[in-house]
C-alpha cells in the first residue's frame, strides 16, 4: 500500500508501490547510498521516517540509509557527516554535506555543496554545480559546468557547455570537448584550459568577457592574481 | 541592570567577499582596504533605496544587515548581488561576493541584533558559493511568490537546530 501524506514508519525497511518521482533525504550522520535503476520500486533500508506529500517523498533517518528509487529519479541529500553516493542514472541531485565525499554516477543535472571531502561526478547531461571548501572536484563530463573551491583542485573534464570555475588557492583545470566560453579565476592557484583542436579562443587581456572578435569561436577569460595561467589548443 | 529586550522578526543578511583573506596576502594591506571600501559604496547605494534595512555590522571583509521584512531583505540581497556582479564587470572588482539570508525572530540589542535566526543566516551565507544567494525554507515562506524561482539546495544541520534547515538557491 503506498504511504499516504503524514505515514511514518520508525525503523527498518520500508517499501512503496508508486515510485515517486522526487525524494527528499536527510540524515545527521551516516553514509547514504541511493541506488536509481529502471523500474525499480521505492525502498528504503535503515533507521528511518518516511513521509510523502503529493509527489514528493521525505525520508529522514540517522545512520547508515540505502534508499532504492525509479531511474530519473529528482534527489534532494543531505548529511552533517556522513558519505553521499548515488549510482545510476538519476534526474536532478541537489546534495549536501558537511563532511564527507559525495559520489554522483550519472545525473541530469547537479547541485553539490561539500565544505570538507572530494566530491566526484561521473556524467551529467545538464549543468554540474558544485561548491567545495577544503575537497577536491572531479567531474568526468557535463554540458555547463559551474565549480567553486576553496583550496581543493578543481579538474573538470569533457565540457560541451560553457564553464565557470572558481578557486582561491586550488589549482583549477578545464578540458573542453567542445568550444565554448570559459571563465577561469583563483587567486593563487594554476590554471590550465585544454581546448579542442583548431579552436581559436578570444582571451580578453583585461579580463573582461565581451568583445569577442567574429573569427573566434569562444572567449575565455582565465585570470589569477598570482597563479600561472596556460591555455592550450590540444 | 539589563535593559529590557526587544524581540522583532525579519531577515537577517550575511555577505562574504570570497577568497579575502588570501587577496589580501597577495595584493597587500592597502589593496585590501580599497576593496572593503568599494564594497561599502556598493551596499550604502543599495541600501538607499531600501530604507528599512540596516548594516547591523561589518565582519572584516564580511556584512550583516537586517531588514523588518523578509521581501525587503530579498531585495536588498538580490540588488547587492547584482551591484557587486556589475562592479566586478565594469570595473574590475576583484572578489565574488557569497550571501546568505534567513527569516525569524531576533533580539535587539542595542544596535546589535541576536539569536539563533543569526546563527543560522551565518552558517548559510558559509555555504554560498561564489556569487550565490542561499535563502532558507522559512524566508521563502515569508515571502509567497517567490518560491516559483528557488532551487532547491538540500537540508543542512545547524548546530542547535534540531531540524535541518532546507535550503534554496536564487542566484
Amino acid at each position: 500500500m503506498p504511504l499516504s501524506a503524514g505515514t511514518f514508519r520508525p525503523y527498518g525497511r520500508v517499501m512503496t508501490t508508486d515510485p515517486p518521482t522526487a525524494v527528499r533525504i536527510a540524515s545527521d550522520m551516516g553514509r547514504i547510498e541511493v541506488f536509481a535503476a529502471a523500474g525499480s520500486p521505492f525502498r528504503v533500508e535503515g533507521r528511518a521516517v518516511v513521509t510523502t506529500d503529493g509527489g514528493l517523498t521525505t525520508v529522514r533517518g540517522s545512520g547508515r540509509l540505502a534508499v532504492f528509487v525509479d531511474a530519473g529519479t529528482d534527489l534532494t541529500i543531505g548529511t552533517s557527516v556522513g558519505r553521499i553516493v548515488v549510482k545510476g542514472p538519476v534526474g536532478h541531485v541537489a546534495a549536501s554535506t558537511d563532511t564527507g565525499r559525495i559520489q554522483i554516477e550519472q545525473a541530469a543535472s547537479v547541485d553539490i555543496r561539500c565544505a570538507t571531502g572530494r566530491v566526484e561526478v561521473g556524467e551529467v547531461t545538464g549543468t554540474c554545480r558544485v561548491r567545495s571548501n577544503s575537497g577536491r572536484v572531479e567531474v568526468g563530463s557535463c554540458c555547463d559546468a559551474d565549480i567553486a573551491g576553496h583550496s581543493g583542485r578543481i579538474e573538470v573534464r569533457a565540457v560541451n557547455g560553457r564553464v565557470e570555475a572558481h578557486s582561491v588557492s586550488g589549482r583549477i583545470e578545464v578540458e573542453m570537448a567542445a568550444a565554448n566560453d570559459v571563465v577561469a579565476e583563483t587567486v593563487s592557484g594554476r590554471i590550465d584550459v585544454s581546448l579542442p583542436a583548431g579552436t581559436v579562443a578570444h582571451q580578453p587581456v583585461d579580463g573582461a568577457s565581451d568583445g569577442r572578435p567574429p573569427e573566434c569561436d569562444c572567449t575565455v577569460v582565465a585570470r589569477s592574481t598570482n597563479g600561472k595561467v596556460v591555455v592550450t589548443a590540444r | 541592570m539589563s535593559p529590557v529586550a526587544t524581540q522583532l522578526v525579519g531577515s537577517v543578511l550575511f555577505t562574504d567577499l570570497v577568497g579575502f583573506t588570501e587577496y589580501n596576502d597577495v595584493c597587500g594591506d592597502e589593496a585590501a582596504v580599497r576593496v572593503l571600501d568599494r564594497q561599502r559604496a556598493v551596499l550604502d547605494a543599495t541600501l538607499r533605496c531600501h530604507p528599512g534595512s540596516r548594516l547591523v555590522k561589518e565582519l572584516g571583509d564580511g556584512l550583516m544587515i537586517w531588514n523588518p521584512d523578509a521581501l525587503g531583505g530579498l531585495e536588498v540581497a538580490t540588488g547587492f548581488a547584482a551591484a557587486i556582479q556589475a562592479a566586478r564587470e565594469n570595473e574590475g572588482f576583484p572578489l565574488a561576493v557569497r550571501l546568505g539570508l534567513h527569516h525569524g525572530p531576533v533580539i535587539e540589542r542595542g544596535d546589535d541584533v541576536v539569536g539563533q535566526t543569526v546563527n543560522v543566516a551565518a552558517r548559510i551565507a558559509a555555504l554560498a558559493g561564489p556569487g550565490e544567494l542561499l535563502v532558507s525554507d522559512e524566508l521563502l515562506a515569508a515571502c509567497q511568490g517567490v518560491r516559483a524561482g528557488a532551487l532547491a539546495v538540500g537540508p543542512v544541520s545547524v548546530k542547535g537546530v534540531a531540524d535541518p534547515v532546507w535550503l534554496h538557491r536564487l542566484a
